[in-house]
């Protein structure tokens, strides 16, 4: 009783998929084309891989690449104890240093120093 | 780390706005150097600092700091050193590597500029200047 229940609603889902395309072929009187709705040609072994697997590949390198970009922000940020490793930087004219000392050094000069 | 700029434009641009604000409310002249040095960097800091001032007369400070080295150094002229004692410079100082500690260098600097600038107060008032605004009374 079971078995043949489901044999009944197997051959009615069959009837409605397969009834439509049928009598679309039938009335479908070029049957010669290739490459019609239901007559497809099937990929080609390049086409297939470049769709599959081509595709695929370029969307994760794509990901990747966004990813793994060289992060501008980050390079600039200071963090303590790492290197640096950047040109120095003058504010201030330090034009004068460039020119033949003309003192050697600086009396009575004060300050203060510290290191993090 | 990649080598390059050190900051970007901003940050660049706000160091020396920061610097030239100590320099207008104080009427001194302040240098900055942000990089490595070579050896002492004391013995550095003077030797700069000398070769910068027109005359061992200037008010001038300059300020050293070594990222990689966690080493700040804080010069001032004779003449400086009258407004900005060396214990207000060790206060920058201390300011300064405390902010450095946690990685923030730009607000250390500026921080750090403020205070030198505070310490010294205001120009003192040249002697024309003061006969040209007692002359109206």
């Amino acid at each position: 009783m079971k078995a043949g229940l489901t044999t009944a609603f197997a051959l009615l889902a069959a009837v409605l998929v397969f009834a439509p395309a049928g009598t679309a072929a039938a009335a479908n009187t070029d049957f010669g084309k290739v490459g019609d709705v239901y007559s497809p040609s099937g990929l080609s072994l390049p086409v297939t891989l470049l769709l599959f697997v081509g595709i695929p590949i370029l969307g994760f390198a794509v990901a990747a690449a966004l990813a793994f970009r060289p992060s501008k922000g980050a390079s600039q940020r200071y963090r303590p104890g790492r290197t640096w490793t950047h040109e120095p930087v003058w504010f201030g004219d330090e034009s004068a240093l460039e020119r033949e000392p003309t003192r050697a050094a600086l009396p009575g000069a004060g300050g203060a120093s510290g290191n993090w | 780390m990649a080598t390059g700029e050190a900051f970007t434009r901003e940050q660049h641009e706000r160091l020396e706005r920061s610097r030239r604000g100590a320099e207008s409310q104080t009427g001194m002249s302040f240098w900055l150097r942000v990089g490595e040095i070579d050896g002492n960097s004391r013995l550095q800091a003077e030797n700069w600092l000398t070769n910068l001032v027109d005359s061992t007369h200037d008010e001038a400070v300059l300020i050293l700091v070594a990222p990689g080295a966690r080493r700040v150094d804080v010069m001032t002229t004779q003449y400086a050193k009258r407004r900005i004692t060396d214990q207000a410079a060790g206060l920058a100082v201390l300011t300064m590597t405390s902010a450095f500690a946690v990685g923030d260098l730009i607000g250390g600097i500026v921080n750090g500029l403020r205070q030198l600038s505070d310490a010294a107060g205001q120009p003192r008032a040249v002697e024309g200047e003061i006969q040209l605004e007692r002359a109206p009374q």
